[in-house]
Order: structure tokens, then sequence, then C-alpha cells
């Protein structure tokens, strides 16, 4: 019906031939362009990282050395934090809680999905732009002002958000200011990722290059895409659940909290008649998809680099494509497996625990397909490479470790002890932190025009693997000790965890080591943007179409509109007269 | 540099941008609010008493509330379909009048707010008015929101019509399956909250 | 800090209540005795069984429940005495930098009823060596509810408004209970187990004292004095219901 009105060509074509120069707030600040944008979001999610990461530092100290002043900072944190250095533990449980927050919703979902998701995706399907450049920009500007709050709630009184990144109820309504603040940054968080989703959707589906069908997508393409989905559909449960118990904390209401709560001895006047468990529901029906909104965007970058650099196509994509929608489909029905411990009934434990044992079909189906694709290639040992490599292995314990969680009986002694820090870091940490490593190395030519240093790029990796092994392996043993994953002294005051003590000390001085390995990464980052090698439009010798782009793309991205004529690994093709054939290449 | 289909349509998926944005938007607003509902079933089964809508709410007035937004759906095609036909006279009528119902339903629903604080109804309260208050807030947002994009249609984003007619009746179109949406979640709510 | 900040304040309280005109140094005081009326009931002492080190620590002879505590004669411990009226409005006193010490010892808070001026510093001592957390309850000031990790051995924070009396717990010992009254004057006290208060520097006029105990409520009298008397005003609690007035 509406085709007679919008079937009429454009009446607005000619006005896109001029480019009017923008100033320096609009072209770098409050920019539409989806490359700037990107990398916004990838700083932001860096720099977010890094101070993620210092919480951790902290926390380590005092899982290590329960109760001894920290030497020479200690002092900064004031009386009511850290008096005379010694950490108290309603600031251990703030750098608890916002070390979660802060690593999950603004360091590896920004870097991710807003950053890697924002640069690559409309460059590898060929379009000029993403389909709402407005949006995007409101996406990164509502992450921002999320960042903001969260950052912010560490100075209101009380301190910030105390209950856990997963904020439980009764525990989060009855708790301080702070948690307040965290529900009002989450409401800003939650919709940066709506705005951003809906973008690459719509993205991918209209403004893909003629030619490039679904099946021809760059592997990374189908993760965003699948990524989008996720954050699309499971978000907004959150956003009702935060709307609620925001009622809870602001209004009064009682959502979330039980009738006859006495809370240290004084009866709440709440009427009650909630449901605790609610708050569960609706946060785990978002938060295992965004397991696999933090674990897809680096599957999909690892295929990127493992295709390019072993110089031969993907083994099995289209089963790795088809295992990635199903998870996608999947990682909707099996949140339940977090909350084996609540008392649901073992029916309900029966139904999520088969879920979750289908799921990890999928997941390792894409893992050996990838393995797989290592084999009888002539690899490439460059940084983006070594890291992707080993994504591996990592997520690969990450994942075999998850199983014994997934079942509901051995869930039982696992739950809520160390042993479940260890497995879901080994999946986010060494696992997806090494895949975005690796695609920092690897689209960081087409970014800037020049090629981060290959040595430092080494010494990076291997401060990080061994680093991250030696934080998160003692983990392992801590918790089948028993140990439960919240204790602000790493249960120093109790008999059964003396055993497992000295193991925290191992740990954290894996961590602190791993922040050394991280300033020649830092450097290396900086002095590569002036005195990097520079190098042409295609320095990997890749086949998708964002190297078809000059480095870095202009506004608009192509010289000429690409067109794909061919899936998108065709490396070694036998009677070729170069090891790869572009996508992009008549 | 243009966005392709803005308004001309892909080929192989026969729609433009913005219809694929805007349901995609409604999709995410599904799942909004149907978290909300299964709450609401969640806390209702799970209370051992529970009050009838009519208990605490009027119904008299939701009704005409109810037949005001239908009305605005109704006015808002009239504005779409007035721009399909080229008048854009009739479209600034009929857009004036769904912005208008739409304030008609904000002030009816300003007035049981206003009753329900008077008489010491508020959320925390019992968990009848709870949902109710979170429900119908988040809806009243709704509404809100519809009403400030029809506005800018109305008003100064109406400029689009002289350069792009087809791009604007594109937009006013979205803004419209907007607007039925709202009003739909409301046709939900009603009995919901004021008869069950 | 503290060594030279006290007799700057002496100095200045002393100037002010110099030059207050006519009275060159309120010397009136109240003094009294509090009984308990009828037969005392038997608590049962503190159960710590959950707590290792502090069950050790009071070795055979278990910690007394607090809540009543009798000397010879049937004196009455733990009741604070203040002056509830008659103070002369406008007047303010300074408060003290010495602080009030809150001081945790086989998981007993020592004392277990305290007064403390307003902007007086709040002193909490961890002298068991384990993890602790104080958390007040006041309706007025804003609630202190930290944790006190084995280590710390001293945390401190003031109260800022006036506010009756309210309870102090350990959210980690259920059975740790304090008591803490804020006054914006110095006229309080709290009896010893002898039963004996002392409420002194009192300019002449009548007042209103309030006796008051944690489960026994609280009782008033109304007392006059002048120049540099010396009143005796004594309390008697009794059991709801045992007969007593």
């Amino acid at each position: 019906m509406s085709d007679q009105v919008v079937g009429a060509p454009p009446a607005h074509v000619a006005h896109g031939v001029h480019h009017e120069e923008l100033g320096f707030w609009r072209k770098y600040v409050f920019s539409t362009d989806h490359k700037v944008i990107g990398i916004q979001y990838a700083v932001t999610g860096l720099l977010f990282l890094l101070f993620g990461f210092s919480l951790m530092m902290l926390m380590r100290w005092q899982l290590a050395y329960p109760g001894v002043p920290l030497p020479l900072i200690g002092q900064l944190f004031g009386e009511a934090r850290m008096p005379g250095g010694t950490m108290l533990p309603e600031f251990y449980n703030e750098l608890g809680a916002m070390h979660g927050t802060i690593m999950v919703f603004l360091g590896v979902v920004p870097l991710a999905v807003g950053g890697f998701g924002n640069f690559v995706l409309p460059l590898q399907i060929g379009a000029p732009d993403m389909a709402f450049p407005k949006v995007n920009m409101a996406s990164y500007w509502c992450l921002f002002l999320g960042g903001i709050t969260m950052l912010g709630s560490f100075l209101v009184p009380g301190g910030a958000a105390q209950s856990g990144w997963t904020s439980y109820t009764p525990l989060a309504v009855i708790a301080g200011t702070g948690q307040t603040w965290w529900l009002v940054g989450m409401i800003f968080l939650i919709t940066s990722s709506l705005l951003g989703a809906i973008n690459f959707i719509t993205t991918t589906i209209q403004l893909r290059a003629k030619g490039l069908t679904f099946m021809r997508f760059p592997f990374f393409v189908w993760a965003q895409f699948v990524t989008a989905f996720l954050l699309l559909l499971a978000f907004p449960p959150l956003e009702a659940a935060g709307v609620m118990q925001l009622m809870d904390r602001v209004a009064g209401t009682s959502f979330f909290l039980p009738s006859g709560l006495v809370v240290s001895g004084q009866p709440l006047t709440n009427t009650g008649g909630g449901n605790p468990l609610l708050w569960q529901h609706l946060f785990w029906f978002l938060a295992h998809p965004e397991v696999y909104v933090l674990i897809l965007p680096g599957m999909g970058i690892v295929a990127e680099v493992i295709a390019n650099n072993t110089r031969k196509p993907l083994w099995g994509y289209r089963s790795m494509v088809y295992s990635l929608v199903f998870l996608g489909f999947m990682s909707f029905i099996v949140w339940a497996h977090h909350m084996f411990m609540t008392g649901m009934g073992t029916a309900m434990a029966a139904f999520f625990q088969t879920t979750t044992m289908i799921i990890s079909v999928p997941s390792v189906v894409i893992l050996t397909a990838l393995i797989i694709s290592l084999w009888g290639g002539s690899i490439r040992y460059n940084t983006a490479m070594l890291f992707a490599v080993s994504f591996l292995p990592m997520f690969g314990i990450g994942g075999l470790t998850g199983l014994p969680l997934g079942l509901n009986i051995s869930d039982i002694p696992l739950h809520d002890t160390y042993y479940v820090i260890a497995h879901f870091h080994y999946v986010v940490a060494p696992g997806t932190i090494f895949a975005l490593m690796a695609g920092i190395y690897y689209w960081y030519p087409k970014a800037t025009g020049r090629r981060m240093n290959e040595t430092l790029g080494k010494i990076h990796w291997f401060g990080s693997l061994v680093g991250m092994n030696i934080v998160f392996m003692p983990m392992f043993i801590i918790g089948m000790a028993g140990v439960s994953r919240r204790l602000f002294d790493a249960g120093s005051a109790y008999e059964f965890a003396q055993p497992t003590m000295h193991w925290n000390v191992v740990s954290s001085w894996g961590a602190w080591g791993m922040a050394v390995f991280q300033i020649p990464f830092i450097f290396n980052f900086f002095w590569s943007l002036r005195k990097g090698e520079k190098v042409g439009d295609n320095p990997w010798q890749a086949t998708t179409i964002e190297w078809s782009a000059p480095s870095p793309p202009p506004h608009g991205n192509f010289v000429a509109a690409p067109q794909a004529y061919r899936g998108p690994y065709e490396y070694s093709v036998p009677g070729a007269g170069k090891d790869f054939v572009a996508q992009y290449e008549a | 540099m243009d966005i392709p289909y803005t308004v001309e349509l892909r080929r192989d998926t026969g729609l433009n941008n913005g219809k694929i944005g805007i349901w995609l938007f409604l999709a995410s607003e599904v799942m909004l609010f149907g978290a909300l509902f299964a709450s609401y079933i969640l806390i209702r089964v799970g209370a051992p008493s529970w009050p009838r809508g009519d208990m605490f709410l009027d119904v008299p007035l939701a009704t005409l509330n109810t037949i005001v937004l239908i009305a605005s759906s109704v006015t808002m095609v009239m504005a779409w379909a007035s721009l399909m036909r080229r008048r854009f006279g009739t479209f600034r009528i009929y857009m004036g009048g769904t912005i208008l119902l739409g304030l008609v339903f904000l002030v009816v629903k300003y007035f049981e707010y206003s009753h329900h604080i008077h008489l010491g109804e508020l959320p925390g309260t019992n968990n009848f008015l709870a949902i109710y208050f979170t429900l119908t807030g988040l809806h009243g947002l709704h509404v809100l929101g519809g009403m400030a994009v029809n506005a800018y249609f109305w008003g100064p984003g109406a400029k689009l019509w002289k350069t792009n007619p087809a791009w604007f009746t594109n937009r006013v179109e979205h803004s419209g399956l907007f607007w039925h949406f709202v009003d739909l979640v409301w046709i939900f709510l009603f009995p919901t909250l004021y008869l069950l | 800090m503290r060594a030279t900040g006290n007799p700057l304040w002496l100095a200045a309280g002393l100037v002010a209540v110099l030059s207050w005109p006519g009275v060159a140094v309120a010397a009136s005081s109240v003094t009294g005795t509090v009984v308990f009326d009828g037969k005392a009931p038997a608590l049962k002492p503190l159960d710590m069984a959950a707590e290792a080190v502090c069950h050790k620590k009071h070795g055979s002879k278990p910690a007394p429940n607090e809540a009543l505590v009798l000397g010879t004669g049937n004196t009455m411990g733990n009741i604070m005495v203040w002056v509830s009226k008659g103070l002369p409005a406008g007047k303010t006193w300074p408060a003290p930098q010495t602080p009030v010490v809150l001081n945790q010892d086989g998981c007993v808070y020592k004392p277990h009823v305290m007064g403390i001026m307003v902007g007086q510093p709040y002193r909490i001592l961890n002298s068991d060596g384990i993890l602790h957390n104080i958390h007040t309850f006041p309706k007025i000031n804003p609630s202190f509810n930290r944790g006190q990790p084995a280590t710390v051995k001293e945390m401190s924070t003031t109260f800022g408004k006036p506010e009756a009396i309210f309870q102090v717990k350990c959210d980690v010992h259920p059975w740790m209970l304090a008591y803490v009254g804020v006054f914006t004057h110095p006229f309080f006290s709290v009896t010893g187990t002898d039963g004996k208060f002392t409420i002194s520097g009192l300019d002449a006029g009548t007042y209103e004292i309030t006796a008051w105990h944690e489960r026994l409520g609280t009782q008033t009298a109304s007392v006059t004095v002048s120049g540099s008397d010396k009143k005796n005003q004594d309390f008697k609690f009794a059991l709801p219901g045992a007969g007593a007035k």
C-alpha cells in the first residue's frame, strides 16, 4: 500500500554529494559517524575495563592479606572505607558489586558490541554507516550517562551499591543510597543497549552490500547479529525489574519484599507480600543471555582472526552459523540454572538442567570448528593470532567447568563458591577479553592506518596468558574447598578455609603481575597512533569487505559502493594467483 | 553521504529501515511490558487475597479513557492516510486531534492519580496499588513520549513534508505504529487492572 | 591537635561562663540513688557458644544479661538520668573533645548505656580481634552501620542532632546491645552499680529530671535549685504490675 509513495525515487539524492567540513565537536564528540562512535565506545570500554580491573586489584589485596593495612595508597580511601589502610567489609562489598557491574555492563559490552560492532560491522557488510546514525549517537551518550552515574555513586553517602552485581532482593532493597544510583545507571545502560541493538539488526538486514547474502556474512557479522537480538529481547525484563526495585526503594512498594521481613531485629514497615525470587527470575532472564552477549562477539572476532591467519576457510562455517542461532535461541530458556539453590523444585530444576546441557552442544560445535580450522593451516603467529589461539583453550576450560554448575546435583556444593568465579572468569576474562585484544590488534590498522608494535604485543600476550591462569586456576581449588565467593576476608575467620588461604596470595600476585603486563599494551596503543608502522588498506591480506575501504576509512567508508561476489573466507583457493580471493573482488 | 533505504524499499527485504527499526523497538517494548505483566501474575498468584480492581479504581473513568485512546488511534490512522492522499491540511487536523486526545487521556489519568493520593492510596499501600501505579505510570510515560513525537511531526518536523514528502509519510506511519502499540498496552491494562 | 585543642576549649568555656551576667560559677547539682523495688527477676546469662573467642574469654563465668544490673540493696545500674526540661532556651554548651568510648570486649558492649553530646566524638573500640558490626538505630540521626574487622581496632563517628535514647546492636552477635542518648547539654548521668548519679553545674532554676531504664520506661521528677544547692532526688523502678507506684 505504501509502495506507491515510498517507491518513488528519493528527491534528496543530489544533496548527498557535497560534504561540509564539520567542527571539532560534531566530528569527534557528538559525532554520528559509526567509526567515531565505535572508537568512543571502545575507548570508554577500555577505560572502564582498566577501572574495574583496579577495583579488583584492591579486592585482591584484602583477599590475600585480610586485615593487613594496604601500604602506600591505603590511606587515600578515607576513614569510612579504609581506616588506617585496612579495608572495611562495606568497602569490599562496594568494590565487589561495582567490579562486576562495571566489567560486564561498562567494560566488555561497550567494547565488544559498542566498539567492535559499531566500527567493524558496517564496514564488513559494505554499508556507508549505521541505519540510524543519530540513534547510534544517542546510544553512546546513554552509555556515557550510565557510566557517570555508576562512577558518581561512589561519592554518595554510604558509597556505591554493595549488593553484588546481581543486586539480589531483598538485600538490595534495604541497602544504602548507592543502590538507587545503580538502578538509575542500569536504566541508562539498558536504554543504550536497546538503541544499539535496534541499529545493529536494521543495519545488518538493510544495508548489506549488493550480493552479500546471509550465508556470505563473515562470522563476526553473524555473531553481532545474534547478540543484538539477545540484547533487544533480554534487556527489557531487567529494565522492568529495575523499575520495580526502584519503586520498592523510592515509593515504598513491596514487589520484592516478603511479608514479615525483619532487618537487624527491626520489622520493616512495608506491606510485604512481594516475591524476592521474582527479581532473580527477571535478572537471570537478562543475565543468562547477557553471558552470550559477552562471549558471542568474542567468538566472532576469533573466527575472523583465525580464518585470516591460518590462510584457510573456517571449517564448518554453516554449522557454526546454525549453532550460533540455536545458541541465541536457547539462551532464553536456561536462566534458572543460576537458581538451583532457591528451592524452586525438582521438576523446574530438571527442565533447566536439560536445556543447559543442550545449550552446551552448539558452544562445543563452534569451539570444535574453530580448533579444526587450525588443522593444516599455514599459521601466522602474530599478536592477534596468539590471542585468538589462546582464547580457544581458555574458553574451553571456562565452558567445561561450567557443566558441573549446570547440573542440579553438582551445583549444590559448588554454588556461590570461588569455583563459580573461576568458571565464569575463564569464559569472560581470558576468554572474551583475549578475543577483544585479538580484535584490537587485528583491526587497529583499519582504524588508524598503522600497525601496533608486534614485540610489545607479544610481551603483552605472554604476560596476560600466564597472569590470567595464575589468577583464576587457584580459584577452582579454593572453590572446591567450599569457600564462599562473597566473603570480605576470603574466609579467614573460618577453620575450613585455612588450608586454601595461601592460594589467595598466589592469585593476587598473579593479578598484580598481569597488571604490569598491561603497561606495554597501553603504551603500544598510544605510541602506535603516531609511530606505528604505516600499512596499506589490507595489511593482513584479508578477504572480508572492511579491508577494501581506505585505512582509516573516510566519512561514508567506501570510495565506491562495494559488492560481495563470494563467501567470506576464500583463502588458499586452488588455482588462484594469490593465497586469498577477497570477497569484494569481481 | 546518505543512508540508503531510509525512504525507498530494499528490494529483497521489501522494507525500509525505519519500519524494521520501529518493529524491533516494539518487540523490546513487548518484552518490557510482558515482564511487568508476568510479575503482576506472579505476585497476584502468591497473594492470600487480592482486591477487585473496582474496589480502588474508577471503572467509568477508565472506560472513558479507553474510548479516548481508541479514538486517538483512529485519528492517527486518518492523519497518515491524509498524507498518503497528499492532503497536508487534513493531516494537521487529525494529528492535532491525536495529540489532544492523548492530552485528554493524561488529564483524566491525572485526576485519577490525585484522587488516589488524596485518599492516601499510595504505591506503598498494597501490592495491587503498587503494580497499578507502576504499570499505568510507565504506560503514561509512553503516552507522553508518543505525544512528544507526534507534536514534533505536527510542528517543526512537518518541514520535511516540503522537501521529502515520502520520508515524512513514513515517519508518521512509524510514529503511528508506536501510538497503536501504546493504545494496545492500555487495552491489556484496562481489563487486567480495572476489571479482573 | 587534641592536645592543643583541649585547653583552648576550656579557656573558651571559662570565658563564656564568667561573662554570664550575675552568675560567676553555676554550682548547683542534683544527686540521687536509683533502686529497684520488689523481688528482682533472675535473668539468664548471655549464651555466646556461637562465638568461640568470646565464649573462651568469659571462661566459666558467662557474661550476665545487662538488662537489669543490681548492686547491694537493689541499687540499679545502667539508668540514664538527665535534665529533660527547664534549661534556658537559646543557651548552648560546647561539646567536649574527649570522646565517649564504646568498647567491644568479650562480645559485650562496654558501657551498656551512655550519653553523648551533639558533635562529641564517639570512639568505637574492638578489643576482641574478631569481626563486629556496629549498627545504630536512631530515628533522627543517620544510622551508622559498619563492619569492624578483626584488625580494625578503632573507628569513630559523631552524632549531629539531639535524640532520645536509641539502640546500638551488633549484626554479627545478636546478644550485643547498648543504648545511646544524644544531648545538646552536658546535664546527664548514667548510674553505676551503686545506683548513684550526679548532675552538676546547673544554674538556679526549676528543672524536670528524667530517669530511664531500657525495659522499665521513664520516670520524671521536678527539682528546684538555687545558688550552690546540692539537691537529692531518688528514683524507684519496679516491675509493671508488681504493686509498686
